[in-house]
Order: C-alpha cells, then structure tokens, then sequence
C-alpha cells in the first residue's frame, strides 16, 4: 500500500492532485464526469471584492499545444461566492481553496477576511499574478516590494493556510519567492500563465480583446518545471507546481522537482477526467517503482 | 447527464467539397439529448489544434446508438475530423448546452443557413415524433454548397434560398455581407413579421 497524502505546514491533502483556479469552476461543473471528492483539492474560480465582468470578448485563443486566455477575472464577488457558491460545495469531501484576487492590498484584505470565516475552507491561493486585469492582479506579482506588502498585509488578518501564486512574467521568480516566504506564506504556487499574444493574419488584428493574455497547456510545461525547481532550491515552505500538467508523468516531474503537491488546469478542458487518471498514474508509479510515500518524491530528482 | 466516451466511426460521407457527415457509434446507450445541444470532440494527432471541437448534433438514432454530426471544414481541427476514417475511434464529451427551447406550436418554421442548419434535423426528427410536421428554410451560398436536403425533406417541406440564385429564392445581399448567416437573420425577421408561422427557430 502507498501513501498518496501530504501535508503542505497545516493543509492535509488526501493525494497531491489539486485543480488550478478558473479551470475547474466551483468543482460542481465537473461532478458529472468524476468524484470531486477524489480530489487531493480544488482552487475555485479567482474572487475579488466586488463583482467583475470580466474582458470582453474575445478572451481565448487556442495555440500550438496550449492556448490564451483574458477572461479578466469575472467573477460574482466574495458575497456572492458566500451567499450563493459556498452553501452548494461546503460538503466536498476534498479541500477546497479560494483564489483571491483584488486591484489594491484593501481589497485583498478585506476578502481574505471574509473568507477567513467559513469554515470548510482550509486555506487562500492568493493571486498575485493575473496577467489579465488593468491594474492590480500581476502587478502585485511582479515587483517584490509589492508582493511582500499584500502578503504581510493577508497575512495580518488571515489566519488559515495562505498559499500565494507567482507569477513567471518576472526577472528572478527566487526572488520574490524568497520574499513572500518571509511575509508569511505557507505555501507558494506557480506558474500562473505566462503572458503572450496572437494576431490574426486576415484581419491583421490581435486575436484577443485585450491584444495580450495568459498563455497555458502543455507548451508552457518546460519552463513551469525550471522554475519550479529554481524555487525548490531557494525557500523552505512547500511547493504546488502546475503548468502545463496533462499526465502522471508531468506530475511526477514537478514532484521531481521539488513540489510537493500539483495542480492541474488547462487539460481538465481537454479531458475532464484527467484529474483522475493523474492520481491513479502516480499511485502505480509509486507501486511500481517501489516508493512508500509520494512525499518521498519531493524534490528527489538525481542529478550526477 | 454528461458524459466523456469513446463512439467508433461507422460512415464517413463527403457531402460537398467541404462539408462530411460523420456517423458515429456508442458501446453503451446513449442518454437522453435535446435538440440543440452539441458535443465537443476530441483532436487526435494535430498540435495545433489542441482544444476540443464544439460540434452541433445533427441527428441521432437512439436503437441504434448513433449520432450523426455535420462538420464543415473550416481550419486544421475539422479537417483532421473530416479526416478520419471509418473503423476509427473518437472521443466525445456530449451532451452540452441547453438545447432549444421546443415550441408546442403547430406551424413551425425551423430557419439555418450554412454549416447552421446542422442541429435543425435533430430538432425537425423531434418535432416530427411529437406530431409537428416542421417547414424548413435552408440557405447557403450556393446551390452546391447546399447540404442534406433530402434529409430534411423527409422530416417536412424545405424552402431553399442561395446568396447567388443558383438553387431557390435568391437570397438577401447586403452591401457589407453576403454571408449565410446574415441571411438567416433575414429571413427569420422576414418570416417573424409574416406571421405566418407559430414558432419559428433558428
């Protein structure tokens, strides 16, 4: 028998397969396809203070091996989620985080606050690294002042497991890890998408809305996993990775590479049972090969 | 309820230069589906076209567990979809979207123009099961690039326009657009204001 739990600091995950936020919706989407309970964790759609429409269309784009997205946060607010989301998926028997998100360090705040009282919810993903809205967002990711201040600042008021989402638009990621670690973090995440464009050669038009958006799938996987590793090598808290992850073997290379726990985001688009698969692949992976633990995976890649 | 599953293909038919209908068997029963949902496919073996294709339902055999799509080739992923040949597996997440709302009408008018007119068979073979016999108005660009007529009309009367008047009543031109879906506008507004029609869906 394998052991699949782990524990990043004070948040136990029954298996290390997470959902990434704005892919997966409030889990419920997907209850037709697989047993969310199954689920090592879910991060819900990113939340703000206030409603947002969102960019207007068109927000995606479909790339070689990946695709584009400026969907801008739409999301019904920290009420909203309260009120209307919350009562319906309080019950998942898997851990569910919160995506937050804001345009100043007050409205971060004050939603991690309100956050901070529900119950059943373990922890915040705090997003620092949407590439997608005017102001705030990435822009809080980007500069390591500004993510130690609303870090230190969330940190004041929440309370419960605060996981913070770097950003890979960024010179040195060690750097701001390294910062946000010291202002309280629990857990770092990375990568959210990088930012990218496309142009429509007949229109010769960009082919988004917003001309730029996050780019993500498997064509991203290369780089995630570097930084991944580079992070790995410079803080002490643990690591989610995600980028690009499609498979057990892309999971197990971003243990390998010294996270303790993945997401999974955009393949849940191309096959919604994908969640599934990856945790079922790690398990025969660890059988197979012989490991007790997949916490014996963590950070064990050799290198001569 | 939705569903992620694996149809083998049993017919592949060229209906024009760019259009195919795909005829495509389940295993398994398959679950109930409204007329306008549609089903998202899978790509196999195209990088560039890494996301599932959303694809209307164009009709469905529930004895014998087949679902038929007409798929217009349009870019990299259908064309590696028109592509596929009979024998072969493909992967289906179905079925998706709300379907339309049914009219409980009489005189129905069922209004689609170019690879739009997919879903309206389903919908005409509905009707037509629950004692609507539907009228359809089918439009496209030109006479050949008209697909499944005699599909439709097997289901109920079909009225034709072509942008070029080369099948049919010569359809709406406007200045800024000649496309099929400009004149599926057209015509349901001009068919809405007639008053002729109870229900007209399109």
């Amino acid at each position: 028998m394998v052991e699949l739990s782990v524990n990043l600091g004070n948040l136990h995950l029954k298996n290390p397969v997470m959902t990434a936020s704005g892919t997966f919706g409030y889990g419920e989407e997907y209850a037709d396809f697989i047993d969310i309970n199954a689920l090592g964790g879910i991060v819900v759609k990113g939340t703000t203070l206030h409603p947002r429409q969102g960019n207007l269309y068109p927000r995606m784009a479909e790339t070689a091996m990946g695709m584009l997205n400026a969907v801008g946060l739409q999301n019904k607010g920290v009420d909203g989620f309260i009120n209307d989301i919350y009562p319906r998926i309080k019950h998942f028997g898997t851990s569910i985080l919160v995506n937050v998100s804001g345009s100043t360090i007050e409205e971060y705040v004050e939603t991690a606050a309100r956050i901070n009282e529900l119950d059943n919810i373990p922890g915040i993903e705090l997003n620092i690294s949407c590439p997608n809205v005017k102001e705030g967002g990435m822009a809080f990711g980007t500069s390591c002042p500004s993510a130690i201040a609303v870090t230190t600042a969330v940190r004041e008021v929440y309370k419960k497991h605060l996981m913070v989402k770097l950003s890979p638009n960024v010179t040195s990621v060690t750097e701001i890890a390294k910062g946000v670690e010291g202002a309280g973090a629990d857990s770092l995440s990375l990568i959210n998408t990088l930012l990218g464009m496309a142009i429509d050669v007949k229109s010769r038009r960009p082919v988004l809305s917003t001309v730029t958006g996050g780019l993500s799938g498997p064509c991203v996987k290369p780089v995630a996993l570097r930084m991944v590793w580079q992070v790995a090598g410079a803080v002490n808290i643990p690591i989610v990775g995600m980028g690009g992850i499609s498979s057990a073997e892309d999971a197990i290379e971003f243990l390998l590479a010294g996270a303790s726990a993945i997401q999974i985001g955009t393949a849940n688009f191309v096959d919604p049972t994908v969640t599934i698969k990856v945790i079922n692949g790690i398990h025969e992976y660890l059988h197979s090969n012989g490991i007790a633990s997949v916490k014996d995976l963590t950070g064990a890649m050799i290198i001569d | 309820m939705k569903q992620i599953r694996d149809f083998t293909i049993v017919n592949n038919r060229c209906e024009t230069h760019d259009f195919v209908v795909l005829t495509l068997n389940c295993e398994d029963e398959l679950p109930q589906m409204q007329p306008g949902q549609f089903v998202e496919v899978k790509v196999d073996d195209t990088p560039s076209a890494y996301l599932r294709r959303p694809l209307s339902i164009h009709d469905v055999d529930y004895s014998k567990r087949e679902i038929k799509l007409l798929v217009q080739e349009v870019g990299a992923g259908t064309r590696s979809i028109c592509a596929m040949p009979v024998g072969s597996k493909i992967n289906l997440v179905f079925p998706l979207g709300k379907g339309y709302d049914l009219p409980d009408s009489k005189d129905v008018l069922l209004v689609g123009g170019g690879c739009g007119v997919a879903p309206l068979l389903f919908l005409g073979r509905f009707l037509s099961q629950n004692g609507i016999r539907p009228r359809f108005l089918i439009g496209a660009r030109t006479a050949s690039s008209l697909v499944r007529l005699d599909a439709y009309r097997e289901l109920g009367e079909v009225l034709v326009t072509t942008e070029d008047g080369s099948e049919g009543q010569k359809g709406f031109r406007h200045p800024s657009s000649c496309n099929a879906h400009r004149i599926t506008r057209f015509c349901l507004d001009l068919y809405l204001w007639s008053g002729c029609y109870d229900a007209c869906i399109g």
